[in-house]
């Protein structure tokens, strides 16, 4: 099991090296990049120890494998998504919400998303037991900030939404998920204006969707 | 399974039925030559013969089902009511995503730039699929004197119906326990809402497949 580091030595270096935590956050920064370079395909403990420049039996110490990883990196983007929902002023219109929404669905999966259903797919046949309950109950928590959120957004323009439910979150992830890659696939081949023009018109449209 | 030693064309028939099988049990990462030659009942050599490898074989899965689901629209009725089209249509590419599409991003990683004839083969299928579809929301938007954005709309459309398909096969879709069916009709009546809708922003697209 992984040890506690040694407290003893109080003039510890802030510098990465003989810094276990930092160590440890040099291989989610290397995850990170492998994943974005390389894809779920290309991600493994082998690449990932490299790039962090420690050896693979130093990622074991501290991860049970990439599903940990991936898991990590997955539950850190939502926690910033759950940060953002809290953030926002309360006088926030419909529109305006659905878009930083968007914008932050559309930064999820830029960085991990494409790989998140291949990850999701895997990790339940194997290891990822212990994982998957616990990207459950966040996916669920989530969920039910963004409803609140939506509603009280749009209360605040005086519109009223379909009924809060599974379905209509479910659908408004979707309809973020399938807009965000379109928009991630078209920023190859589209001036930024187009991606402006894009991301505007698909949530505007997914906002209107979820008028009663 | 039936033997078809001595039948090229059949052998060839029986190579894409295992690979479909295998894709829709496996994903991508079990989705390997030699898998693929073992349901078949082939060699690995004889897969090799016929695909230069298992992006092209996903290639023609995908375009096959395109091709399919084009003939499905041509045989709807023309009478349809909206919510009925864009229920019918929603649960096409959502579907034809989960199966096949999704694992695309797959295929442009490793295809870096090159454009081989199965994949123009592949758009091409796209783009009738895109006409066809097209067609069906024209008549429902005709009805709401809504000229703007056609081909914006279609991709709005396209698109979430994709994410739509992505959350089919998602196991956390369970483990809130929604059930594909309700969620459909749900998602159908959104859709057919945001496909309505009149937005302030004008967007100019090219044609579905140019992308």
């Amino acid at each position: 099991m992984v040890d506690t580091p040694p407290q003893s030595h109080t003039g510890r270096s802030t510098t990465s090296r003989g810094d276990r935590d930092g160590r440890r956050r040099d291989v989610l920064a290397a995850a990170s990049d492998i994943l974005e370079e390389s894809g779920w395909e290309g991600f493994s403990i082998r690449a990932i120890a490299a790039r962090a420049g420690v050896s693979t039996g130093a990622v074991y110490q501290w991860f049970s494998g990439k599903d940990e990883i991936f898991g990590e990196l997955y539950d850190r983007q939502i926690r910033d998504g759950l940060e953002l929902m809290d953030t926002l002023p309360d006088d926030l219109g419909l529109a305006d919400a659905v878009r930083l929404m968007l914008e932050w669905v559309v930064d999820l999966y830029e960085t991990l998303g494409r790989y998140e259903m291949e990850f999701v797919e895997e990790s339940r046949g194997r290891s990822g037991r212990e994982i998957a309950p616990a990207m459950d109950s966040t996916y669920i928590l989530l969920g039910n900030q963004a409803d609140a959120l939506l509603d009280r957004a749009a209360a605040v323009d005086g519109l009223t939404l379909v009924p809060a439910s599974d379905f209509r979150i479910t659908w408004f992830w979707a309809g973020c998920v399938g807009a965000a890659e379109r928009l991630i696939v078209s920023a190859k081949h589209f001036q930024d204006d187009r991606r402006e023009e894009l991301l505007a018109f698909s949530s505007d449209r997914l906002a209107k969707s979820l008028l009663a | 399974m039936t033997t078809v030693r001595g039948n090229r064309e059949q052998r060839r028939r029986d190579v894409l039925e295992a690979a479909a099988g295998l894709l829709e049990e496996s994903g991508w990462d079990g989705f390997s030559i030699r898998e693929i030659a073992a349901r078949a009942g082939v060699s690995g050599g004889a897969v090799y013969q016929w695909f230069s490898g298992k992006n092209e074989i996903w290639a023609h899965l995908q375009t096959t089902r395109y091709i399919d689901d084009t003939k499905t629209i041509g045989q709807w009725p023309d009478d349809l009511a909206p919510i009925e089209t864009v229920h019918r249509i929603v649960s096409l590419i959502a579907q034809s995503h989960a199966d096949i599409g999704r694992h695309r991003f797959s295929l442009e990683a490793v295809l870096d730039g090159r454009v081989p004839d199965y994949l123009i083969e592949l758009m091409n299928a796209r783009h009738l699929l895109g006409a066809a579809v097209a067609d069906r929301v024209r008549s429902i938007n005709a009805a709401d004197g809504e000229p703007e954005n056609q081909l914006a709309r279609l991709a709005w459309l396209w698109a979430t119906a994709e994410g739509v398909g992505d959350h089919l096969v998602d196991a956390r879709f369970e483990a809130v326990g929604v059930q594909p069916k309700d969620f459909m009709d749900t998602t159908a009546e959104c859709v057919l809402a945001g496909l309505r809708a009149h937005s302030p922003v004008t967007v100019d697209l090219p044609a579905m497949g140019d992308d």
